[in-house]
């Protein structure tokens, strides 16, 4: 296991910033380096600062802070990287640090504390939000300009807020029934977002893990898997919520625990980064393209759809995870699929958890160059592995007023499913 | 720095495109070549030529010494602030203005990367043709700067054949053009000089490249050697047989261990003591039969293995494998540097195994990848810069190095340019009627010496600490030099 490896190097090992020889074959690979084109809003010019200041030579100031929270987490150095630098667990160690001197913003630090490791309350603050959408609240805010007039950033996070499907989504504690001859037994991790906002995606995944030929089971103690906390440097409030999670789980009576949402995956994935003893659940975890790429799902999928699709890499599936082609086998197994590779897919949509609402300029940069992008491919349908990222071009869509569904890729794929044999 | 010039550069360039900050500023202490530090007192992110223009005009005003950075992978220490200063970053300016498909040139800003003039003229079956091993992130105008080169230069030159035309910025501030994008210059033809001028005669701002129609046919081959003896008998046998291939570089065991670890595995062979990778391009018509005589070659020469590409992706890994190898020493070390020394191509099996017997006398490591169709050596020499011993010996280990290439007909820089780092040893193969030369033709473009100072000629003693490196004969020199040039009467102190 590559990662216990990892952990037990780390103990007797130099610091992770040793494996930096300042080569720079990161630098255009980094989103905040290709809009600002600053050598410490690149993962080498931010590397050398936690290294300095590790050696006495840099201090926690508000710009040393500010370049660290500007970046978007999304690893794509790590791909880069011929060195094998550990971007990703550095740049969450250094937040944790930074976190520890000095307090994240109160508002995502109120949000991340005391509402996503708590599904009641996330509920609940979705339900508002959905009220709020709903009691036509929004549109006299919207329409009235009322919100940016008191609060420019305030009124940009809100354009951000998604047209959500406030459908149901699996329920806890529940035991779905493979189709067919079983195959095997999973656990589903429902994700908060998803499960909350997106329940129609998640209805989907657990549709094609049975139609696949798998039981799947949805324990009923899990919660948030912590990614957002841990890259806000929150590294305590992750822990707890790794801990939870680990025991909600039977591992050994599971094939694999599937995830469908790219950033919570690779958390969990990445649980052996943050804690000792999580190496086994974490071993199990795999990202629902991940593994239906290796089921027999394909023969199901009969229903033609006649459109042009294109995919959009999530950064914590393919620089996290390391995933780029059974999402793109999967789709194009579709019947009738006209499959459009889009110009730049492994490049970050600027959304990075909340990064579009701490750091919305650059993420509206970003974002703009990837529509542009989007534009010149003309399809019909995008589909992207991760709820962040699936509301950014959602906004993308909207702002650029072009007629482009965005969807989870297992929507797809459940819509091409025959013989179907809907659980609700 | 004056808060007087600070406030005038706020008028010049918006408030965040001057950064004073001293976290900021760390990170402008070094470029691809930490081994040497100094932090400038301001940094500055240009969009136009003209603001570039007044930057300079500004910085003569006040007597302050500037020099200009792209992405800061030059391995020679070409962006080192030495005296500290103005660091104009051209990054910003990234823009591909136009790509004339008929003419096949492309006309771009300093801050694009080398890769994307290819990317962006794919479509048109045209490429950028010089490809340095940090294709991926360099930009151009630093490409231009030190003349760059890269695998394929073997066949189709160095940077400055492929340079048209360029606007630049002098060293006082004026905004000229030089070159002719139709192709041979009219009057002097200053853009060769300019290009590989290592940034201290002017700032370039415009560059206008030629492009290359891209070759019918490619073949890549890989061949895997127990010798190093072989291996370099190999190449001198190629290029004897009146081959010319487009590349013909050479991996040794500890870089293939390195490049076979990292995202960049490319299926080099772990077991080889050394491997070649050779690419010939052409038209399809006899490619084939060019390239079974490299495999009878290195047969000949005892190859245990050779394999060709057998499609694109092939090819493309291959290579992908090479262009990562220097980064990839980080598994290595925490640190390396690269040398940069050319030789005789004949000389190379005695001069490998020199190398070999350094690196055992001083307990540095060694890994050698460089293009040898060209003899242009590249030692990595791996080190921690964390102790200072170590250091010290990477000073006497590269020096006894370059003295060695010179000795066996051979010279101090290929590609990377000569610098901060090299300059001192530029008296080992240039007399003093050499250098003073070339320092009365950068007297020209540079009065002041307020841009980019202390690169490329040694130079008066003490202005940093940093150049502790220096050996009697190369001060001397470097006195003389001094007195050359203090002596001249066009010199302005500062």
């Amino acid at each position: 296991m590559q990662m216990e490896a990892i952990i037990k190097e780390q103990a007797q090992r130099p610091p992770l910033y040793l494996d930096c020889i300042h080569c720079g074959l990161c630098l255009s690979s980094c989103p905040t380096y290709r809009v600002l084109g600053s050598e410490m809003d690149s993962p080498r010019g931010r590397i050398y600062l936690m290294r300095a200041f590790d050696e006495g030579r840099a201090k926690i100031t508000d710009s040393f802070v500010e370049h660290m929270f500007r970046c978007l987490d999304c690893r794509a150095c790590e791909t880069a990287c011929p060195s094998g630098v550990h971007f990703g667990h550095m740049m969450e160690e250094m937040r944790g640090t930074i976190v520890e001197e000095r307090p994240a913003p109160w508002i995502a630090r109120i949000v991340l504390k005391h509402v996503f490791p708590y599904p009641w309350r996330f509920h609940l603050a979705s339900r508002m939000l959905q009220l709020y959408r709903a009691s036509g609240i929004q549109s006299f805010v919207r329409s009235s300009g009322l919100l940016h007039r008191l609060a420019p950033r305030m009124a940009r996070a809100e354009a951000l807020m998604p047209d959500i499907e406030f459908e149901r989504g699996v329920t806890l504690d529940t035991h779905y029934r493979a189709e067919g001859r079983k195959q095997g037994t999973v656990a589903f991790f429902t994700g908060c977002v998803m499960n909350s906002m997106m329940g129609p995606i998640n209805r989907a995944s657990v549709r094609l893990l049975t139609a696949a030929g798998f039981d799947v089971m949805v324990p009923g103690e899990q919660i948030c898997c912590g990614a957002l906390a841990n890259h806000a440097g929150l590294r305590d409030t992750a822990k707890g919520m790794a801990r939870t999670n680990i025991a909600a789980f039977p591992v050994q009576k599971l094939d694999a625990i599937i995830i469908n949402a790219a950033g919570c995956g690779a958390m969990l994935k990445e649980y052996p980064l943050l804690m000792e003893g999580a190496a086994e659940f974490s071993s199990k975890v795999k990202d629902i393209t991940e593994f239906l790429a290796s089921t027999r799902i394909f023969e199901r999928l009969k229903n033609p759809l006649d459109q042009r699709v294109g995919y959009d890499d999530p950064c914590h599936l393919i620089h996290g995870q390391g995933i780029k082609s059974e999402p793109r086998k999967l789709l194009k197994a579709i019947p009738g699929i006209q499959f459009v590779e889009i110009e730049g897919a492994d490049q970050c949509c600027g959304s990075a958890g909340i990064y579009n609402i701490t750091q919305n300029e650059l993420s509206m940069e970003i974002l703009d160059r990837k529509m542009e992008k989007i534009q010149k491919a003309e399809i019909d349908v995008l589909a992207t592995g991760n709820p962040g990222c699936i509301f950014q071009f959602r906004y993308g869509a909207k702002k650029f007023g072009m007629k482009l569904e965005v969807v989870h890729p297992v929507e797809l794929l459940a819509r091409s499913l025959g013989d179907s044999n809907e659980h609700h | 720095m004056n808060k007087e010039v600070i406030g005038k550069l706020r008028r010049i360039l918006p408030s965040a495109a001057v950064v004073e900050d001293e976290t900021e500023l760390l990170v402008y202490e070094c470029d691809g070549l930490p081994l040497f530090k100094n932090r400038p007192d301001l940094v500055v992110f240009p969009r136009t030529t003209e603001q570039v223009a007044q930057v300079v005009r500004l910085a003569n005003e006040y007597r302050i010494p500037f020099l200009p950075r792209g992405a800061g992978t030059g391995l020679s220490g070409g962006a080192l602030a030495v005296e500290g200063g103005i660091v104009i970053e051209l990054q910003r300016m990234n823009r591909i203005l136009s790509i004339d498909i008929e003419n096949r040139i492309a006309v771009v800003q300093p801050g694009v990367v080398n890769l994307h003039i290819s990317q962006a003229a794919a479509p048109y079956g045209l490429y950028y043709a010089p490809d340095p091993s940090s294709q991926m992130s360099c930009s151009i105008g630093g490409n231009v700067a030190e003349n760059s080169g890269g695998p394929h230069c073997l066949k189709y030159g160095m940077t400055t054949n492929h340079i048209l035309a360029i606007e630049m910025v002098t060293a006082r501030g004026e905004i000229i053009r030089l070159g002719n994008p139709a192709g041979e210059p009219i009057g002097l033809d200053l853009v060769g000089v300019i290009v590989g001028s290592e940034g201290t005669f002017g700032i370039v701002t415009e560059i206008t490249v030629r492009l290359l129609p891209k070759p019918q046919a490619v073949k890549t081959l890989l061949a895997a050697f127990h010798s190093v003896e072989e291996c370099s008998q190999t190449v001198s046998d190629v290029i004897a047989a009146g081959i010319v291939p487009s590349a013909l570089e050479f991996v040794d065991a500890k870089t293939i261990e390195a490049v076979e670890a990292s995202v960049y595995k490319a299926g080099y062979p772990l077991d080889a003591v050394a491997a070649l990778l050779i690419e010939v391009d052409g038209f399809r018509e006899g490619l084939e039969e060019t390239s079974n005589a490299i495999v009878e070659i290195c047969r000949r020469n005892r190859a245990y293995d050779v394999r060709v590409a057998k499609d694109d992706e092939e090819r493309a890994k291959l290579w992908l494998g090479r262009k990562g190898a220097f980064g990839a020493m980080g598994r290595l070390a925490p640190d390396m540097i690269t040398m940069d020394a050319v030789i005789p191509r004949t000389r190379l099996p005695e001069v490998l195994v020199a190398i070999d017997r350094m690196s055992e006398r001083y307990g540095l490591g060694v890994a050698n990848v460089f293009h040898a169709g060209d003899g242009n050596l590249h030692p990595l020499i791996l080190f921690d810069s964390r102790y200072q011993d170590q250091v010290e010996k990477i000073f006497g280990m590269s020096e006894e190095i370059m003295k060695l290439c010179v000795d066996v007909g051979g010279s101090l820089s290929g590609e990377h340019g000569i610098g901060y780092e090299k300059k001192d040893f530029m008296d080992l193969v240039f007399t003093e009627a050499d250098l003073n030369t070339m320092m009365r033709v950068k007297q020209v473009f540079n009065p002041d010496g307020l841009l980019n100072p202390a690169k490329i000629f040694p130079s008066r003693r003490g202005c940093t600490e940093i150049g502790k490196h220096t050996t009697t004969s190369t001060a001397e020199i470097g006195k003389k030099v001094e007195a050359i040039l203090l002596g001249s009467p066009q010199k302005v102190q500062h």
